[in-house]
């Protein structure tokens, strides 16, 4: 990954709010520095002129050797379809969403506004703004809303949906699976996330009832409420499925990067010394441990996914009951946590923002988790749990984590 | 280093913020002030349930056999305090359901809205419409002190903390200092199972400022548009709220935390109104990190 000092960071949250954030990070720095002397003069034609101000006054601090306490947001690129072509291994959705090519600063609702545009043939123009919509709400189950956009039966709905299938293919298959986990009936969907979460979803149907008040003359109102109430079908589960693992992102990255160097040093020397003996044939098998790391340990058998919310658990009598795959995995994550000091991270979902001088070793972590996902079997945990069955789906292609480990623009 | 200074003012800031205490504030104000008002109330709902009514109702209300009387009519006045200026009717009986543990369902609802109807005979408070197709609205008359209405008009929500919140160790608390709470958002919501609390305690100690040179030369405006008059007064009030707190956060000591809730799916929401990272493109250029660094790799000139 291409790192770039504190400076050039503010320089990109200038263009970033500046409405530039589609550009490269090098064109985004470039705008910023040929503008260094006017940017105030900017502030009225910024996308986001709040935080362009702010962004442009933190500069001037640290011009003047201020120090500053500013915060340099990142997002992810197209949250949703970007989540679910790691889960699905898909390398098109994951192009279109910034996790392949390095020298690409990626749009998914610009590649589907393209393809629908040569789809359609030039004869109608599809806006950026259009195809957005469309497609934000179409991979979380809605066909309410491209038909609003495209019109029903037309060439331009038809056109969406093959864009949609062509930009991310994974992610619109995955959609399918998800809308298929959906219990008739159930009062609620229930799952896990790797690090032990308990995602509690209960089908409220919404109600309405036409109040009459005899005290009150005989008033009347309407009253609408939710009634915990299972129902035939429903939509919801895969934007639910999918916002569990953006929050579970969240939390590695919490983790991985606010973390506490005593208890993390502490780990990443018993887990190799344990990783030692296991070579040389001298480890003890583990027989009595503590509750909360033989849940932990439960989860990664679930799920295949090694997380350092065990950490503060692990001991080394303890190590012995741990498998040697999940050692080495902890091992990985660990020594790449301890390579640079914790900082803080201020979150809003998929939006990840601290210290201008901190974002090459958030936007590496945020790498490093998508690639970790995208090599782990995490979608087939996450659907046996919903279905009430153990089973296994196949991914579109073994490489992913690979190409995500090389890319520039996960976050952006 | 926390103070026990900054513990003192947090309490404080509590005891004046917080719905809970402002609650005890108004209801003491009501018991001293109002004894008359409250043996009306209870003896217009004793009337009520002691009516003849079709099976339905009778059976709806006999419900409420049983329940301490005053307690009810105490807790509903204490409910109507709280409407200073004209609240929809529906809503106003949503949440009076609410503090009188009953639930949110339709049958719970209308045994509110009647008892609402009933003690409204009391003359503590007005129902009315302003024309004939307008919404039934609630407003309190009752006269309370200048202090606790001030309390009241911000109790809307609680501002961050200036000392670093409690440790998170079980579903049900806040890392506020006087109240707890489910840290799982919605309705309904609540369990006791895994919610990841190490992720919210390590988001809870993250110490925010407010840039103050910010709010100096950066002035809030609105996000939506101010097409109606009771737009242009809600967002005054909002502003002039929202100033207050950014003043009072300065003058503790300019250092912060927000809490965090999660949702039923994990998301986590920081939880602030008038000061929040996660709110408007404002209210996230006014918050930064208490720790202020150099940047590193500015140009010398």
């Amino acid at each position: 990954m291409k790192c770039y000092s504190g400076y050039q960071y503010l320089l990109i949250d200038i263009a970033n709010q500046y409405g530039l954030d589609k550009k490269l990070f090098e064109e985004r720095i470039q705008w910023a520095s040929d503008n260094l002397t006017v940017l105030e003069s900017l502030a009225d034609q910024a996308e986001t002129k709040p935080l362009y101000m702010k962004a442009v006054m933190a500069l001037r601090k640290a011009q003047k050797g201020i120090p500053t306490g500013h915060l340099v947001g990142m997002d992810a690129c197209c949250s949703g379809i970007q989540i679910m072509s790691v889960l699905t291994g898909c390398i098109a959705g994951a192009t279109a969403t910034g996790l392949v090519d390095p020298t690409v600063r990626a749009d998914a609702y610009t590649y589907t506004t393209k393809v629908m545009n040569d789809v359609l043939g030039g004869g109608v123009n599809i806006s950026r703004k259009q195809a957005k919509d469309a497609l934000m709400t179409s991979f979380y189950g809605s066909k309410a809303k491209p038909k609003e956009i495209f019109g029903e039966d037309t060439p331009e709905l038809n056109a969406f949906y093959q864009a949609a299938f062509t930009v991310a293919p994974g992610a619109w298959e995955l959609l399918q699976d998800l809308l298929g986990t959906w219990k008739p009936f159930a009062l609620k969907h229930e799952w896990k996330l790797p690090d032990g979460f308990d995602a509690k979803v209960k089908v409220m149907t919404k109600k309405e009832a036409r109040i009459e008040v005899d005290e009150l003359d005989h008033a009347t109102f309407t009253y609408e409420f939710y009634e915990n109430e299972g129902t035939k079908s429903g939509l919801s589960n895969a934007a639910n499925v999918v916002h569990s693992v953006d929050a579970y992102i969240l939390r590695c990255i919490q983790r991985r990067c606010n973390y506490d160097v005593c208890d993390v040093q502490f780990a990443s020397e018993i887990i190799e010394a344990e990783l030692i003996k296991r070579n040389l044939g001298v480890a003890v098998p583990g027989l009595d441990v503590v509750p909360m790391l033989e849940y932990y340990c439960e989860q990664y058998a679930r799920s295949g996914v090694a997380d350092v919310v065990i950490l503060p658990y692990l001991t080394s009598e303890d190590m012995g009951y741990m498998t040697t795959d999940h050692l080495k995995a902890l091992a990985g994550i660990v020594n790449h946590m301890l390579t640079y000091k914790p900082f803080e991270v201020v979150t809003v979902h998929d939006e990840f923002k601290v210290h201008a001088n901190n974002v090459n070793h958030l936007r590496q972590q945020y790498i490093n988790v998508l690639a970790e996902l995208a090599d782990s079997d995490l979608l087939s945990d996450l659907l046996s749990q919903l279905h009430g069955t153990k089973g296994t789906s196949k991914k579109l292609s073994n490489n992913l984590g690979k190409l995500i480990r090389s890319s520039e623009y996960a976050l952006s | 280093m926390e103070t026990l200074k900054q513990i003192v003012l947090q309490e404080m800031n509590e005891k004046s913020f917080n719905r809970n205490h402002i609650d005890s504030y108004v209801r003491q104000f009501i018991e001293d002030t109002m004894p008359a008002k409250i043996q009306q109330g209870v003896s217009l709902v004793n009337n009520y349930l002691n009516g003849t009514y079709y099976e339905s109702k009778a059976k709806r209300i006999n419900q409420l056999v049983g329940l301490d009387i005053t307690k009810v009519v105490i807790d509903v006045f204490v409910g109507i305090a709280y409407c200073l200026r004209p609240q929809l009717f529906t809503s106003v009986s949503a949440q009076l359901a609410g503090r009188l543990h009953l639930s949110d369902k339709a049958d719970a609802i209308k045994t509110t809205a009647e008892l609402l109807a009933v003690l409204c005979l009391t003359d503590v408070f007005d129902i009315s419409k302003d024309n004939k197709f307008a919404s039934l609205e609630v407003v309190s008359r009752i006269k309370l002190s200048a202090k606790i209405v001030e309390y009241i008009e911000n109790s809307h929500y609680l501002p961050p903390m200036i000392c670093e919140p409690l440790e998170l160790t079980n579903n049900y608390s806040s890392g506020y200092l006087t109240h707890n709470d489910s840290l799982i958002l919605g309705n309904g919501n609540h369990h006791d199972g895994d919610i990841c609390l190490d992720v919210l305690n390590i988001m809870n100690k993250t110490a925010l400022r407010l840039d103050t040179d910010y709010l100096c030369k950066v002035e809030e405006e609105a996000t939506f548009d101010l097409d109606t008059p009771e737009k242009i007064e809600q967002w005054k009030i909002f502003k002039t709220q929202s100033y207050g707190i950014y003043e009072l956060l300065a003058k503790q000591g300019n250092q912060f935390y927000m809490t965090h809730r999660v949702d039923k799916r994990g998301r986590i929401y920081s939880q602030g109104y008038h000061i929040n990272p996660q709110g408007t493109s404002f209210k996230k250029a006014t918050a930064e990190l208490a720790y202020e660094e150099l940047v590193e790799g500015v140009p010398i000139i």
